[in-house]
Protein backbone atom coordinates (compact mmCIF):
# COMPACT_ATOMS: atom_id res chain seq x y z
CA UNK A 1 0.00 0.00 0.00
CA UNK A 2 1.46 3.13 -0.96
CA UNK A 3 0.79 6.61 0.86
CA UNK A 4 -1.53 9.43 -0.84
CA UNK A 5 -0.20 12.56 -1.40
CA UNK A 6 -2.41 15.11 -0.47
CA UNK A 7 -2.80 19.30 -0.96
CA UNK A 8 -4.14 21.48 1.45
CA UNK A 9 -7.39 23.07 -0.04
CA UNK A 10 -6.49 26.06 -1.08
CA UNK A 11 -9.74 27.98 0.46
CA UNK A 12 -8.50 26.96 3.76
CA UNK A 13 -5.49 29.08 4.00
CA UNK A 14 -4.03 30.50 7.27
CA UNK A 15 -1.71 32.33 8.09
CA UNK A 16 0.65 30.42 10.46
CA UNK A 17 0.91 27.77 7.94
CA UNK A 18 3.93 28.07 7.02
CA UNK A 19 5.11 27.57 10.09
CA UNK A 20 4.30 24.01 9.89
CA UNK A 21 7.16 23.77 7.82
CA UNK A 22 9.51 25.54 9.97
CA UNK A 23 8.71 23.42 12.91
CA UNK A 24 9.25 20.13 11.10
CA UNK A 25 12.92 21.51 9.60
CA UNK A 26 13.64 22.52 12.96
CA UNK A 27 13.47 26.43 12.63
CA UNK A 28 11.21 27.42 15.17
CA UNK A 29 12.42 27.80 18.58
CA UNK A 30 10.86 26.09 21.44
CA UNK A 31 8.37 28.82 22.68
CA UNK A 32 6.97 29.20 19.03
CA UNK A 33 7.00 25.58 18.86
CA UNK A 34 4.98 24.98 21.82
CA UNK A 35 2.64 27.61 20.91
CA UNK A 36 1.69 26.49 17.04
CA UNK A 37 1.27 22.77 18.65
CA UNK A 38 -1.33 24.74 20.89
CA UNK A 39 -2.76 26.37 17.71
CA UNK A 40 -2.55 23.11 15.83
CA UNK A 41 -5.24 21.52 17.75
CA UNK A 42 -7.95 24.33 16.56
CA UNK A 43 -6.65 24.49 12.87
CA UNK A 44 -7.94 22.89 9.94
CA UNK A 45 -5.51 24.37 7.79
CA UNK A 46 -2.31 23.82 9.29
CA UNK A 47 -3.64 20.23 10.34
CA UNK A 48 -3.61 19.53 6.85
CA UNK A 49 -0.51 21.09 5.65
CA UNK A 50 0.82 18.60 8.40
CA UNK A 51 -0.40 15.51 7.23
CA UNK A 52 0.67 16.85 3.66
CA UNK A 53 3.83 17.38 4.99
CA UNK A 54 3.87 14.17 6.69
CA UNK A 55 2.63 12.00 3.77
CA UNK A 56 5.11 13.54 1.50
CA UNK A 57 7.98 12.14 3.65
CA UNK A 58 6.31 9.06 3.51
CA UNK A 59 5.18 8.48 0.08
CA UNK A 60 9.32 9.42 -0.31
CA UNK A 61 10.31 6.89 2.22
CA UNK A 62 8.30 4.36 0.50
CA UNK A 63 9.72 4.94 -2.81
CA UNK A 64 11.37 2.02 -4.31
CA UNK A 65 14.66 2.56 -4.56
CA UNK A 66 17.31 -0.12 -6.40
CA UNK A 67 19.90 -1.64 -4.26
CA UNK A 68 22.57 -3.51 -5.51
CA UNK A 69 22.44 -7.43 -6.14
CA UNK A 70 25.00 -8.74 -4.77
CA UNK A 71 27.26 -8.86 -8.10
CA UNK A 72 27.14 -5.42 -8.67
CA UNK A 73 28.43 -4.97 -5.15
CA UNK A 74 31.02 -7.52 -5.64
CA UNK A 75 31.96 -6.10 -8.98
CA UNK A 76 32.03 -2.50 -7.32
CA UNK A 77 34.12 -3.76 -4.28
CA UNK A 78 36.88 -5.07 -6.90
CA UNK A 79 37.18 -2.00 -8.50
CA UNK A 80 37.25 0.13 -5.70
CA UNK A 81 39.93 -1.50 -3.80
CA UNK A 82 42.35 -2.32 -7.00
CA UNK A 83 41.68 1.47 -7.85
CA UNK A 84 42.80 2.20 -4.41
CA UNK A 85 45.53 -0.13 -4.13
CA UNK A 86 47.12 1.50 -7.09
CA UNK A 87 46.39 4.79 -5.77
CA UNK A 88 47.94 4.32 -2.38
CA UNK A 89 51.13 2.47 -4.25
CA UNK A 90 51.60 5.80 -5.74
CA UNK A 91 50.66 4.30 -9.37
CA UNK A 92 49.04 6.39 -11.98
CA UNK A 93 45.41 5.29 -12.36
CA UNK A 94 43.74 5.97 -15.58
CA UNK A 95 40.24 8.43 -14.53
CA UNK A 96 37.57 6.27 -15.18
CA UNK A 97 35.67 8.84 -16.75
CA UNK A 98 37.19 11.38 -19.52
CA UNK A 99 38.04 14.41 -18.14
CA UNK A 100 35.51 17.88 -19.10
CA UNK A 101 36.53 20.08 -21.75
CA UNK A 102 34.96 22.55 -22.97
CA UNK A 103 34.66 22.01 -26.63
CA UNK A 104 32.79 23.02 -29.86
CA UNK A 105 31.25 20.02 -31.79
CA UNK A 106 32.59 19.98 -35.08
CA UNK A 107 29.55 18.19 -37.28
CA UNK A 108 31.25 15.15 -37.64
CA UNK A 109 31.72 14.74 -33.74
CA UNK A 110 27.87 16.52 -33.46
CA UNK A 111 26.90 13.41 -35.45
CA UNK A 112 28.80 10.52 -33.22
CA UNK A 113 27.31 12.38 -29.79
CA UNK A 114 23.50 12.10 -31.61
CA UNK A 115 24.77 8.42 -32.17
CA UNK A 116 25.72 7.92 -29.23
CA UNK A 117 23.13 10.04 -27.58
CA UNK A 118 20.54 7.61 -29.52
CA UNK A 119 22.13 4.21 -27.98
CA UNK A 120 22.00 5.69 -24.95
CA UNK A 121 18.32 6.47 -24.63
CA UNK A 122 17.34 3.17 -26.33
CA UNK A 123 19.29 1.82 -23.68
CA UNK A 124 16.60 -0.95 -22.92
CA UNK A 125 16.10 -1.53 -26.76
CA UNK A 126 15.92 -5.15 -27.68
CA UNK A 127 17.21 -6.17 -31.17
CA UNK A 128 16.77 -9.64 -33.24
CA UNK A 129 20.11 -9.34 -35.08
CA UNK A 130 20.88 -12.03 -38.31
CA UNK A 131 24.29 -14.04 -38.39
CA UNK A 132 25.99 -10.74 -40.02
CA UNK A 133 29.10 -9.06 -38.12
CA UNK A 134 27.19 -6.15 -36.86
CA UNK A 135 29.23 -2.31 -37.24
CA UNK A 136 30.90 -1.90 -34.84
CA UNK A 137 29.75 2.43 -33.60
CA UNK A 138 32.49 4.71 -33.13
CA UNK A 139 33.50 5.47 -29.73
CA UNK A 140 36.26 8.00 -28.52
CA UNK A 141 38.34 5.01 -27.18
CA UNK A 142 40.15 2.23 -29.14
CA UNK A 143 37.97 -0.42 -27.55
CA UNK A 144 35.75 -1.98 -30.36
CA UNK A 145 32.93 -5.30 -30.09
CA UNK A 146 32.75 -7.10 -32.29
CA UNK A 147 29.48 -9.10 -31.98
CA UNK A 148 27.31 -11.91 -34.25
CA UNK A 149 24.95 -13.53 -32.79
CA UNK A 150 23.26 -16.99 -34.25
CA UNK A 151 19.61 -17.27 -35.69
CA UNK A 152 17.35 -15.62 -33.60
CA UNK A 153 19.62 -14.66 -30.65
CA UNK A 154 18.23 -11.72 -28.72
CA UNK A 155 20.93 -8.71 -27.85
CA UNK A 156 21.66 -5.31 -27.74
CA UNK A 157 25.00 -3.41 -27.70
CA UNK A 158 25.43 0.41 -25.42
CA UNK A 159 27.56 2.59 -24.53
CA UNK A 160 27.47 3.46 -21.20
CA UNK A 161 30.17 6.23 -19.99
CA UNK A 162 33.79 3.78 -19.87
CA UNK A 163 31.60 0.82 -20.40
CA UNK A 164 30.83 -1.21 -23.53
CA UNK A 165 27.61 -3.22 -22.39
CA UNK A 166 26.35 -6.48 -24.30
CA UNK A 167 23.13 -7.65 -23.04
CA UNK A 168 22.26 -10.86 -23.78
CA UNK A 169 19.00 -12.07 -23.17
CA UNK A 170 18.76 -15.55 -25.27
CA UNK A 171 20.80 -17.10 -27.97
CA UNK A 172 24.34 -17.70 -28.71
CA UNK A 173 26.84 -14.62 -28.75
CA UNK A 174 30.38 -14.60 -30.23
CA UNK A 175 32.20 -11.54 -29.04
CA UNK A 176 35.67 -10.15 -30.75
CA UNK A 177 37.29 -7.68 -28.50
CA UNK A 178 39.85 -5.58 -29.08
CA UNK A 179 40.66 -3.71 -26.18
CA UNK A 180 43.43 -0.89 -25.83
CA UNK A 181 45.19 -0.81 -21.89
CA UNK A 182 42.89 2.04 -20.79
CA UNK A 183 40.32 1.72 -22.82
CA UNK A 184 36.76 0.95 -21.50
CA UNK A 185 35.64 -1.83 -20.25
CA UNK A 186 33.27 -4.54 -21.42
CA UNK A 187 30.58 -6.45 -19.80
CA UNK A 188 28.41 -8.97 -21.05
CA UNK A 189 25.36 -8.88 -19.32
CA UNK A 190 23.22 -12.49 -19.16
CA UNK A 191 20.19 -13.13 -17.55
CA UNK A 192 21.98 -14.49 -14.15
CA UNK A 193 24.77 -12.31 -13.66
CA UNK A 194 27.89 -10.99 -15.83
CA UNK A 195 30.93 -11.64 -18.14
CA UNK A 196 33.79 -8.98 -17.87
CA UNK A 197 36.22 -9.37 -20.45
CA UNK A 198 39.83 -9.28 -20.35
CA UNK A 199 40.79 -8.45 -24.03
CA UNK A 200 40.04 -11.56 -26.11
CA UNK A 201 37.81 -13.75 -28.23
CA UNK A 202 34.57 -15.82 -27.01
CA UNK A 203 31.20 -16.52 -27.14
CA UNK A 204 28.37 -16.61 -24.44
CA UNK A 205 24.90 -19.08 -24.90
CA UNK A 206 22.13 -18.22 -22.91
CA UNK A 207 18.86 -20.10 -22.84
CA UNK A 208 16.08 -20.01 -20.85
CA UNK A 209 17.20 -17.41 -18.61
CA UNK A 210 20.17 -18.76 -17.99
CA UNK A 211 23.72 -18.84 -18.89
CA UNK A 212 24.65 -22.29 -20.19
CA UNK A 213 27.87 -22.12 -21.66
CA UNK A 214 31.20 -19.61 -22.00
CA UNK A 215 34.07 -20.55 -24.35
CA UNK A 216 37.08 -18.46 -24.65
CA UNK A 217 38.97 -18.66 -27.48
CA UNK A 218 41.94 -16.16 -27.03
CA UNK A 219 42.35 -14.05 -23.87
CA UNK A 220 40.22 -14.52 -20.82
CA UNK A 221 37.56 -13.52 -19.30
CA UNK A 222 35.67 -13.15 -15.66
CA UNK A 223 32.19 -14.90 -15.12
CA UNK A 224 30.22 -13.70 -12.34
CA UNK A 225 26.98 -14.99 -11.85
CA UNK A 226 24.18 -15.27 -9.30
CA UNK A 227 24.62 -17.55 -5.80
CA UNK A 228 28.38 -18.60 -7.47
CA UNK A 229 31.63 -17.28 -6.96
CA UNK A 230 33.44 -15.40 -9.32
CA UNK A 231 35.83 -17.66 -11.89
CA UNK A 232 38.10 -16.40 -14.80
CA UNK A 233 38.93 -18.70 -17.46
CA UNK A 234 41.46 -17.86 -20.40
CA UNK A 235 41.93 -19.34 -24.28
CA UNK A 236 40.79 -22.92 -24.73
CA UNK A 237 38.61 -23.31 -21.55
CA UNK A 238 35.11 -23.76 -21.27
CA UNK A 239 32.90 -23.14 -18.97
CA UNK A 240 29.46 -25.29 -19.20
CA UNK A 241 26.43 -25.19 -16.56
CA UNK A 242 25.49 -28.93 -15.15
CA UNK A 243 23.32 -31.02 -15.91
CA UNK A 244 21.20 -31.39 -12.77
CA UNK A 245 20.58 -35.32 -12.81
CA UNK A 246 24.37 -35.86 -14.11
CA UNK A 247 25.36 -39.26 -12.58
CA UNK A 248 28.83 -37.55 -12.31
CA UNK A 249 30.59 -36.86 -9.17
CA UNK A 250 30.68 -33.61 -8.45
CA UNK A 251 32.71 -31.46 -5.48
CA UNK A 252 30.56 -32.02 -1.99
CA UNK A 253 27.32 -29.78 -1.30
CA UNK A 254 27.37 -28.56 -4.39
CA UNK A 255 23.94 -30.34 -5.44
CA UNK A 256 21.49 -27.75 -4.62
CA UNK A 257 23.37 -24.89 -6.03
CA UNK A 258 22.61 -23.92 -9.17
CA UNK A 259 25.95 -23.47 -10.78
CA UNK A 260 28.89 -25.70 -9.77
CA UNK A 261 31.80 -24.34 -11.79
CA UNK A 262 34.15 -27.13 -10.20
CA UNK A 263 32.50 -29.64 -12.31
CA UNK A 264 31.13 -28.54 -15.45
CA UNK A 265 34.70 -26.41 -16.60
CA UNK A 266 36.09 -28.49 -19.48
CA UNK A 267 39.87 -28.15 -19.26
CA UNK A 268 42.16 -28.03 -22.12
CA UNK A 269 45.30 -26.12 -21.74
CA UNK A 270 44.98 -24.98 -18.18
CA UNK A 271 48.18 -25.24 -16.01
CA UNK A 272 47.57 -26.82 -12.13
CA UNK A 273 48.28 -23.31 -10.40
CA UNK A 274 46.31 -21.40 -11.55
CA UNK A 275 43.43 -23.64 -12.35
CA UNK A 276 43.42 -24.58 -8.77
CA UNK A 277 42.29 -21.10 -7.99
CA UNK A 278 40.15 -20.45 -10.86
CA UNK A 279 38.00 -23.61 -10.98
CA UNK A 280 36.17 -23.68 -7.49
CA UNK A 281 33.36 -25.30 -5.78
CA UNK A 282 30.43 -22.58 -5.82
CA UNK A 283 29.89 -23.38 -1.85
CA UNK A 284 33.53 -21.77 -1.42
CA UNK A 285 33.82 -18.51 0.26
CA UNK A 286 34.22 -15.15 -1.97
CA UNK A 287 37.42 -15.10 -3.62
CA UNK A 288 37.60 -11.54 -2.91
CA UNK A 289 38.00 -11.97 0.75
CA UNK A 290 40.31 -15.12 0.52
CA UNK A 291 42.27 -12.44 -1.34
CA UNK A 292 42.44 -10.31 1.75
CA UNK A 293 42.79 -12.49 3.81
CA UNK A 294 46.24 -13.72 2.30
CA UNK A 295 47.14 -9.73 1.39
CA UNK A 296 46.79 -8.78 5.44
CA UNK A 297 48.96 -11.91 6.41
CA UNK A 298 51.70 -11.10 4.21
CA UNK A 299 51.29 -7.43 5.67
CA UNK A 300 51.08 -8.65 9.07
CA UNK A 301 54.12 -10.73 8.50
CA UNK A 302 56.23 -7.44 7.28
CA UNK A 303 55.07 -4.99 10.31
CA UNK A 304 56.24 -8.20 12.36
CA UNK A 305 59.54 -7.96 10.64
CA UNK A 306 59.14 -11.89 9.61
CA UNK A 307 60.70 -10.79 6.09
CA UNK A 308 61.52 -14.21 4.63
CA UNK A 309 57.91 -15.32 5.71
CA UNK A 310 56.52 -11.96 4.18
CA UNK A 311 58.54 -13.34 0.77
CA UNK A 312 57.26 -16.49 0.88
CA UNK A 313 53.46 -15.68 1.98
CA UNK A 314 53.94 -12.74 -1.42
CA UNK A 315 54.95 -16.12 -3.27
CA UNK A 316 51.81 -18.31 -2.03
CA UNK A 317 49.67 -15.36 -2.86
CA UNK A 318 51.38 -15.04 -6.38
CA UNK A 319 50.13 -18.86 -7.09
CA UNK A 320 46.85 -18.83 -5.36
CA UNK A 321 45.20 -15.72 -6.97
CA UNK A 322 47.64 -15.19 -10.43
CA UNK A 323 44.97 -12.27 -11.79
CA UNK A 324 45.07 -10.69 -7.95
CA UNK A 325 44.41 -6.84 -7.66
CA UNK A 326 47.61 -6.57 -5.17
CA UNK A 327 49.94 -9.05 -7.84
CA UNK A 328 52.05 -6.37 -8.56
CA UNK A 329 52.55 -5.25 -4.93
CA UNK A 330 52.98 -9.09 -3.80
CA UNK A 331 55.31 -9.58 -6.60
CA UNK A 332 57.77 -6.69 -5.40
CA UNK A 333 57.52 -8.22 -1.83
CA UNK A 334 58.22 -11.54 -3.28
CA UNK A 335 61.30 -10.94 -5.13
CA UNK B 1 43.06 19.39 40.50
CA UNK B 2 41.34 20.21 43.42
CA UNK B 3 37.54 21.51 42.95
CA UNK B 4 37.77 20.61 38.48
CA UNK B 5 35.23 18.43 37.69
CA UNK B 6 37.15 15.61 35.37
CA UNK B 7 35.48 15.62 31.71
CA UNK B 8 35.46 11.99 29.94
CA UNK B 9 35.98 12.39 26.45
CA UNK B 10 34.64 8.84 24.59
CA UNK B 11 37.76 7.51 22.49
CA UNK B 12 36.78 7.27 19.21
CA UNK B 13 39.15 4.98 17.87
CA UNK B 14 37.04 2.43 19.30
CA UNK B 15 34.87 2.78 16.53
CA UNK B 16 35.20 0.36 13.79
CA UNK B 17 34.87 2.79 11.49
CA UNK B 18 37.06 5.29 12.88
CA UNK B 19 39.89 2.57 13.09
CA UNK B 20 39.54 1.10 9.75
CA UNK B 21 39.34 4.80 8.56
CA UNK B 22 42.44 5.93 10.43
CA UNK B 23 44.42 2.97 8.42
CA UNK B 24 43.05 3.67 5.39
CA UNK B 25 44.44 7.18 5.90
CA UNK B 26 48.04 5.33 6.55
CA UNK B 27 47.47 3.22 3.41
CA UNK B 28 46.06 0.05 4.25
CA UNK B 29 43.62 -0.16 1.68
CA UNK B 30 42.04 -3.58 3.09
CA UNK B 31 40.45 -1.19 5.97
CA UNK B 32 38.88 0.26 2.60
CA UNK B 33 36.78 -3.18 2.39
CA UNK B 34 35.72 -3.42 5.43
CA UNK B 35 34.14 0.22 5.38
CA UNK B 36 32.96 -0.74 2.00
CA UNK B 37 31.59 -3.98 3.72
CA UNK B 38 29.50 -2.04 5.81
CA UNK B 39 28.06 0.90 3.87
CA UNK B 40 27.76 -0.33 0.32
CA UNK B 41 24.66 -1.48 0.13
CA UNK B 42 22.96 1.59 2.05
CA UNK B 43 25.21 4.06 0.04
CA UNK B 44 23.60 1.83 -3.60
CA UNK B 45 20.33 2.70 -2.59
CA UNK B 46 20.93 6.26 -1.15
CA UNK B 47 22.72 6.77 -4.75
CA UNK B 48 19.77 5.02 -6.53
CA UNK B 49 18.02 7.79 -4.78
CA UNK B 50 19.77 10.57 -5.91
CA UNK B 51 21.33 10.14 -8.92
CA UNK B 52 19.24 7.06 -10.53
CA UNK B 53 19.92 3.34 -10.88
CA UNK B 54 22.00 3.95 -13.90
CA UNK B 55 24.67 6.21 -12.34
CA UNK B 56 24.13 4.68 -8.42
CA UNK B 57 27.31 2.12 -9.77
CA UNK B 58 29.71 4.78 -10.97
CA UNK B 59 28.69 7.06 -7.67
CA UNK B 60 29.12 4.65 -5.23
CA UNK B 61 32.69 3.70 -6.90
CA UNK B 62 33.62 7.89 -7.12
CA UNK B 63 32.68 7.70 -3.26
CA UNK B 64 35.15 5.50 -1.96
CA UNK B 65 37.52 6.90 -4.17
CA UNK B 66 36.77 9.49 -2.72
CA UNK B 67 37.01 8.13 0.39
CA UNK B 68 40.35 6.80 0.12
CA UNK B 69 42.10 10.83 -0.41
CA UNK B 70 39.89 11.93 2.74
CA UNK B 71 40.19 9.19 5.05
CA UNK B 72 42.29 11.01 7.49
CA UNK B 73 39.82 13.92 7.86
CA UNK B 74 37.50 11.86 9.11
CA UNK B 75 36.90 12.79 12.83
CA UNK B 76 35.28 10.02 14.46
CA UNK B 77 32.81 12.17 16.31
CA UNK B 78 29.41 9.79 15.17
CA UNK B 79 29.13 6.25 16.22
CA UNK B 80 29.70 5.15 12.26
CA UNK B 81 30.60 6.83 9.51
CA UNK B 82 27.74 6.56 7.29
CA UNK B 83 26.43 9.90 7.69
CA UNK B 84 29.94 11.14 6.89
CA UNK B 85 29.85 9.08 3.53
CA UNK B 86 26.51 10.32 3.23
CA UNK B 87 27.61 13.62 2.81
CA UNK B 88 31.14 12.67 0.37
CA UNK B 89 28.39 11.45 -1.69
CA UNK B 90 25.84 13.97 -1.62
CA UNK B 91 28.67 16.29 -2.08
CA UNK B 92 29.59 14.42 -5.36
CA UNK B 93 26.40 14.51 -6.41
CA UNK B 94 26.40 18.28 -7.09
CA UNK B 95 29.69 18.31 -8.37
CA UNK B 96 29.29 16.06 -10.67
CA UNK B 97 28.50 17.13 -14.15
CA UNK B 98 27.59 14.22 -16.02
CA UNK B 99 28.79 15.09 -19.77
CA UNK B 100 26.57 12.29 -21.43
CA UNK B 101 23.59 13.46 -19.78
CA UNK B 102 24.40 16.85 -20.24
CA UNK B 103 25.17 15.98 -24.41
CA UNK B 104 21.96 14.42 -24.69
CA UNK B 105 20.18 17.39 -22.88
CA UNK B 106 21.97 19.46 -25.12
CA UNK B 107 20.94 17.44 -28.14
CA UNK B 108 17.07 16.67 -27.18
CA UNK B 109 16.79 20.32 -26.60
CA UNK B 110 18.32 21.32 -30.33
CA UNK B 111 15.63 18.58 -31.35
CA UNK B 112 13.00 20.71 -29.64
CA UNK B 113 12.45 17.06 -27.38
CA UNK B 114 11.65 17.48 -23.98
CA UNK B 115 14.55 17.64 -21.03
CA UNK B 116 16.02 13.76 -20.53
CA UNK B 117 15.77 14.61 -16.96
CA UNK B 118 12.24 12.44 -17.69
CA UNK B 119 13.44 10.06 -19.94
CA UNK B 120 16.63 8.98 -18.09
CA UNK B 121 16.29 5.29 -16.65
CA UNK B 122 12.69 5.44 -16.49
CA UNK B 123 11.27 2.26 -15.96
CA UNK B 124 7.47 1.95 -17.14
CA UNK B 125 5.95 1.83 -13.81
CA UNK B 126 7.63 4.57 -12.35
CA UNK B 127 5.56 6.44 -10.19
CA UNK B 128 4.53 9.97 -10.84
CA UNK B 129 6.51 11.22 -7.61
CA UNK B 130 9.62 9.02 -8.67
CA UNK B 131 9.50 11.47 -11.69
CA UNK B 132 8.81 14.02 -9.66
CA UNK B 133 12.02 13.75 -7.65
CA UNK B 134 14.33 13.28 -10.80
CA UNK B 135 12.79 16.45 -12.41
CA UNK B 136 14.50 18.41 -8.98
CA UNK B 137 17.76 19.62 -9.37
CA UNK B 138 20.68 17.81 -7.87
CA UNK B 139 21.23 20.36 -5.09
CA UNK B 140 17.40 20.10 -4.06
CA UNK B 141 17.20 15.93 -4.60
CA UNK B 142 19.96 15.65 -2.38
CA UNK B 143 18.64 17.61 0.66
CA UNK B 144 14.99 16.34 0.36
CA UNK B 145 16.40 12.35 0.62
CA UNK B 146 18.72 13.24 3.16
CA UNK B 147 16.19 14.87 5.35
CA UNK B 148 13.02 13.02 4.62
CA UNK B 149 14.14 9.67 3.53
CA UNK B 150 17.68 9.40 5.44
CA UNK B 151 15.92 10.91 8.48
CA UNK B 152 18.87 13.72 9.05
CA UNK B 153 18.63 16.93 10.99
CA UNK B 154 19.28 20.56 8.55
CA UNK B 155 22.00 20.78 10.79
CA UNK B 156 23.50 17.60 10.14
CA UNK B 157 22.48 17.51 6.34
CA UNK B 158 24.62 21.47 6.84
CA UNK B 159 27.63 19.97 8.03
CA UNK B 160 27.71 17.31 5.67
CA UNK B 161 27.76 19.61 2.56
CA UNK B 162 29.25 22.59 4.30
CA UNK B 163 27.07 24.78 3.24
CA UNK B 164 24.72 27.33 5.78
CA UNK B 165 21.77 25.78 7.35
CA UNK B 166 19.87 28.48 6.17
CA UNK B 167 20.64 27.23 2.36
CA UNK B 168 19.58 23.83 3.32
CA UNK B 169 15.93 25.27 4.61
CA UNK B 170 16.02 26.81 1.46
CA UNK B 171 16.40 24.25 -0.84
CA UNK B 172 14.38 22.03 1.29
CA UNK B 173 11.48 23.97 0.99
CA UNK B 174 11.78 24.83 -2.85
CA UNK B 175 12.25 20.70 -3.19
CA UNK B 176 8.91 20.09 -1.52
CA UNK B 177 7.53 22.64 -3.49
CA UNK B 178 8.18 21.79 -6.92
CA UNK B 179 7.68 18.30 -5.75
CA UNK B 180 4.34 19.17 -4.95
CA UNK B 181 3.32 21.42 -7.86
CA UNK B 182 5.02 18.56 -9.94
CA UNK B 183 2.87 15.67 -8.39
CA UNK B 184 -0.52 18.36 -9.03
CA UNK B 185 0.41 19.14 -12.53
CA UNK B 186 0.81 15.29 -13.25
CA UNK B 187 -2.42 14.40 -10.96
CA UNK B 188 -4.54 16.47 -13.46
Amino acid sequence: MTTELRRPKKNAACARTWEIEAARDGRLSEPAKASLDAHVVQCAACREEMESLEGLGRALRELEAAGADDVALRRVRQRVLQNADAGLAGRSVPPRKPKRTRVVLPASAFAAALLAGLAWTGWNATRTVSSAPVATPTTTTTTTVDAKGEGETRWSKTTDGETERVDLMDGTLSLRVRKAPNGKRVLVRVPDGEIEDLGTVFHVVVRDGRTERVGVDEGRVTIRLTNAAPITISSGQTWERPIPASPAPVASGTAATPIAPVSSVVRRDVTPARSADRLRPPDAPLRADEEDAAYLRVLQLLRDGRDDEARSAARDYLRRFPDGFRREEMGRIAR
Amino acid sequence: MKGRALHLVPKPIDAPDTAALGRLAKGDVSALGEVYDRHAAALFRFASRVSGAHDAEDLVQATFMTVVKIAGSYDGRAPDARAWLHGVMARLVQERRRSLARLARALLHFDGGPSPAFEVDRPAHRSDLARGLRSLSDAKRVVLVLAEVEGYTCEEIAGMLDVPVGTVWTRLHHARKDLRAFYDGSAQ
